[in-house]
């Protein structure tokens, strides 16, 4: 008890201290999963308002498919990337194993579901009249789409943060693709698992603090937006 | 480009699952003109009125506009352009009354005259002492009125009205009649889906029947 109550005081004085090699790895962290999320949100958003809003043969199958893949596991997202990306793959070529373009990959893979049926939903509760009210008001398609985007923005807003809490918190895809290099490729769930098997617990446990925290700020500024919204309709 | 005098619609049909709803149906819509259109509970008033504002895609249709003939999908710019289509309960978007008027606005490019034009608008539809309301929390009588109020805006030449009254009070429904007299005045074409005629035999030019799948002028 005592040495896990030495450790997180030592971790409150490595993120108190502004330990460098710590808030490095946080820093590659946020760099990779931010990257990842601006990249894949557009589409995925996009495609989770086409199944929202239009009849296309497939539609139901694809809505299907993108809920399969919500529980599709990390570690075998990361096997697909590292077979694509190596030096024998089909893409082996661009060199990306083992770089924060490989982890933005398989990350940007991995939140697409959860974006796609996320926004998906938040898109569907919100009526056909939005959009048909936008159009017949003389919107352009793309200006229409907008409109529908403010009316369900807490929805998205919830789809982004879960996709971005999903993905800053994976471990198996990035340790396979990046490799875990320090200063380079170590983000917040990879140094995780190091320092623990390392028996290193004070910077695990600093790191772990760190997505708790980051758990609790996009919980507390999705409740703030929404209860402004509520409260404004 | 200058707003049409009419629109023709020529053939006009579509089926749901199947099953024939309108079929062959032919009807214009003329500016200044008030007509309203009556039938059962699903006897396609609605997709009719979404088929000729260019919502709902028919199975077929050919649509004459500027003296020229043109497929719906053609037209379809048009008709989104020209023609408004009121739900029976109007969507509100979410902010203020004033916001939900605002974005009614750019269809005609205005942006000079916007503020003063949407203070006379609001003071026409006695919608004034409410402009800074949430339009989601008003009654739905007078999300008909911002509704009406949004189409006046507008200024489409050619208005589908589905319901209007559905939902009003006598005093609302009179409001709305005078609303729609001063619309009809400025040469905007009016199309009423209703069960109840009566209400507009003060307005009314043409009075239309849906049944049996077709249209017919009584």
């Amino acid at each position: 008890m005592s040495s896990l109550t030495d450790a997180t005081l030592d971790a409150f004085h490595l993120l108190l201290s502004w330990d460098p090699d710590l808030w490095e790895i946080i820093g590659i962290s946020f760099r990779v999963s931010g990257t990842a999320i601006l990249i894949s949100a557009p589409l995925a958003l996009l495609t989770g308002f086409f199944l929202a809003y239009f009849k296309f043969p497939l539609r139901r199958v694809l809505i299907s498919l993108f809920n399969t893949l919500l529980a599709f596991p990390a570690v075998v997202v990361g096997l697909v990337v590292y077979l694509l990306l190596s030096n024998q793959g089909p893409l082996g070529d661009w060199k990306l194993l083992f770089t924060q373009s490989a982890m933005v990959i398989a990350q940007s893979i991995l939140c697409v579901p959860i974006l796609v049926s996320m926004g998906h939903s938040a898109f569907q509760a919100a009526d056909q009249r939005v959009w048909e009210t936008a159009r017949t008001l003389g919107k352009s398609p793309i200006a229409a789409f907008l409109v529908v985007v403010n009316e369900v923005k807490f929805g998205l807003l919830a789809a982004l943060f879960a996709g971005f809490g999903r993905i800053i918190a994976e471990v198996g895809a990035s340790m396979m693709v990046g490799g875990n290099i320090l200063h380079y490729t170590r983000n917040i769930p990879t140094a995780i698992a190091l320092e623990t098997s390392k028996g290193n617990f004070a910077q695990g446990i600093a790191l772990g603090m760190v997505l708790l925290f980051l758990a609790f700020f996009l919980n507390a500024t999705l409740q703030y937006f929404q209860g402004k919204g509520s409260l404004n309709h | 480009m200058t707003k049409p005098q009419k629109i023709t619609y020529s053939l006009l049909s579509k089926s749901w699952n199947r099953k024939p709803l309108i079929e062959s149906v032919n009807i214009t819509a003329t500016r200044g003109q008030f007509s309203v259109l009556c039938g059962e509970n699903g006897s396609g008033k609605t997709t009719l009125l979404k088929i000729m504002t260019g919502l709902v895609r028919p199975d077929h249709c050919q649509i004459t506009l500027y003296e020229k003939k043109f497929s719906w999908t053609r037209a379809r710019t048009h008709l989104i352009q020209h023609t408004l289509y009121l739900h029976q309960t109007p969507y509100m978007f979410s902010g203020s009354v004033y916001r939900n008027l605002t974005l009614s606005i750019n269809k005609n490019g205005r942006s000079t005259t916007q503020g003063k034009h949407i203070e006379e608008v609001l003071e026409m539809a006695e919608l004034d002492h409410l402009k800074h309301e949430s339009a989601k929390t008003l009654s739905g009588g007078q999300q008909q009125r911002v509704a009406l109020a949004r189409a006046s805006l507008n200024e489409s030449p050619f208005l589908f009205l589905d319901e209007p009254t559905a939902n009003m009070d006598t005093d609302s429904v009179n409001r709305a009649l005078d609303f729609m007299r001063e619309l009809k005045q400025r040469g905007t074409s009016i199309l009423v889906c209703t069960h109840s005629p009566e209400i507009f035999e003060g307005l009314l030019d043409r009075f239309l029947v849906i049944e049996n799948h077709i249209i017919h002028e009584q």
